[in-house]
């Protein structure tokens, strides 16, 4: 499970970010995609766990999944599709052509005090 | 809470650092003319055979040279190091997966220019490979034979970051009665289109067309 590494590494951003703009981080929010490979839990424990001996170590991670959206050539649009295990557009049935939402391992935005 | 807060938009990427090392390492592949493939697989199923095999395939037409993930042990890179290729081992200590930086380090001091194609065995790990872009041009996935035919079901991410899929131990099909079209099925049902070959690293059947499949993408790169 590689959910600490990216917690860590996601204090470090958070902390560089604070410093650039120069304030006082409340909360973090975040969006994990489906397919990114993390899994949203084991990523909140680690970020509880990675926190503790930082200047972080009261910030609130807020995590937002975001589910897999493909491209169908068939319908010419974005779609829902049936699962990660079965791409296949909800609409129509076709396979999808290529994922176009659901690799995010993005931070959105930071909650600072005034 | 007592605070006042408003909301300050970044929009980055969690692993930016990763993103933006294995972009450079990229572009720096590139400017040698240095092509990289990656492998990735569960443990024990079959990457090091293939790549004995491949390297010594690949030898008389390329310079090549390799590196291998694991988390302890040099095992693996002196295995492969009979093939008389340059090949070093990234021991990763407790880390379960290989990331830009790693790959950065074990290449210092080789002569990019003196390299065709560099491979790489990540760890065996079908989990957190998937996240970490190595710089890589063609990302391989391997499944046995004997791991079973709904491998990708389990394990859609990282089927859905690979350029490929390799099944392996083909040789042994038959006796763990192995059903090609099914793991086939899976294979697409996860990530439609994507190229899959049959390769038995022991008898060495299906090499040949995987090694023409990279000849053709070397070409082309």
């Amino acid at each position: 499970m590689h959910e600490l590494s990216i917690a860590l590494q996601l204090i470090d951003q958070v902390q560089e970010l604070a410093h650039q703009r120069n304030v006082h981080v409340v909360a973090v929010q975040i969006q994990v995609g489906e397919l990114s490979g993390v899994v949203c839990e084991a990523l909140q424990s680690a970020w509880e766990l990675a926190r503790k001996a930082t200047s972080m170590s009261e910030v609130k991670l807020d995590i937002e999944a975001v589910e897999a959206v493909g491209y169908c050539g068939n319908c010419q649009r974005e779609t829902e599709i049936a699962s990660i295990q079965l791409h296949q557009c909800l609409q129509c049935g076709n396979w999808i052509e290529r994922i176009i939402r659901g690799h995010e391992l993005d931070i959105i935005a930071l909650q600072v005090e005034t | 809470m007592n605070t006042q807060t408003r909301l300050v938009e970044v929009r980055t990427k969690i692993l930016k650092k990763n993103d933006e090392k294995a972009r450079a390492l990229r572009q720096r592949f590139h400017t040698h003319g240095v092509y990289v493939v990656s492998l990735v697989s569960s443990p024990g199923s079959g990457k090091t055979l293939f790549l004995e095999k491949v390297l010594k395939r690949l030898s008389s037409k390329f310079k090549v040279a390799a590196l291998v993930g694991d988390l302890a042990t040099e095992n693996d890179a002196t295995r492969l190091a009979r093939s008389g290729v340059p090949v070093r081992q990234i021991v990763t200590g407790t880390v379960c997966h290989l990331e830009a930086d790693m790959v950065e380090n074990a290449i210092d001091g080789w002569d990019l220019d003196d390299l065709d194609v560099l491979l790489i065995e990540n760890v065996g790990n079908l989990v957190c490979p998937a996240t970490y872009d190595l710089g890589e041009d063609y990302r391989l996935v391997l499944f046995s034979v004997t791991e079973g035919e709904d491998k990708p079901l389990k394990y859609p991410t990282i089927f859905n970051t690979a350029d490929a899929a390799i099944i392996t131990k083909t040789d042994l099909a038959t006796a763990v009665e192995f059903r090609e079209d099914i793991a086939l099925q899976s294979v697409h049902s996860v990530r439609p289109g994507l190229p899959v070959f049959k390769v038995s690293s022991k008898t060495e059947s299906g090499l040949d067309e995987w090694i023409s499949a990279l000849n053709t993408r070397y070409n082309d790169s």
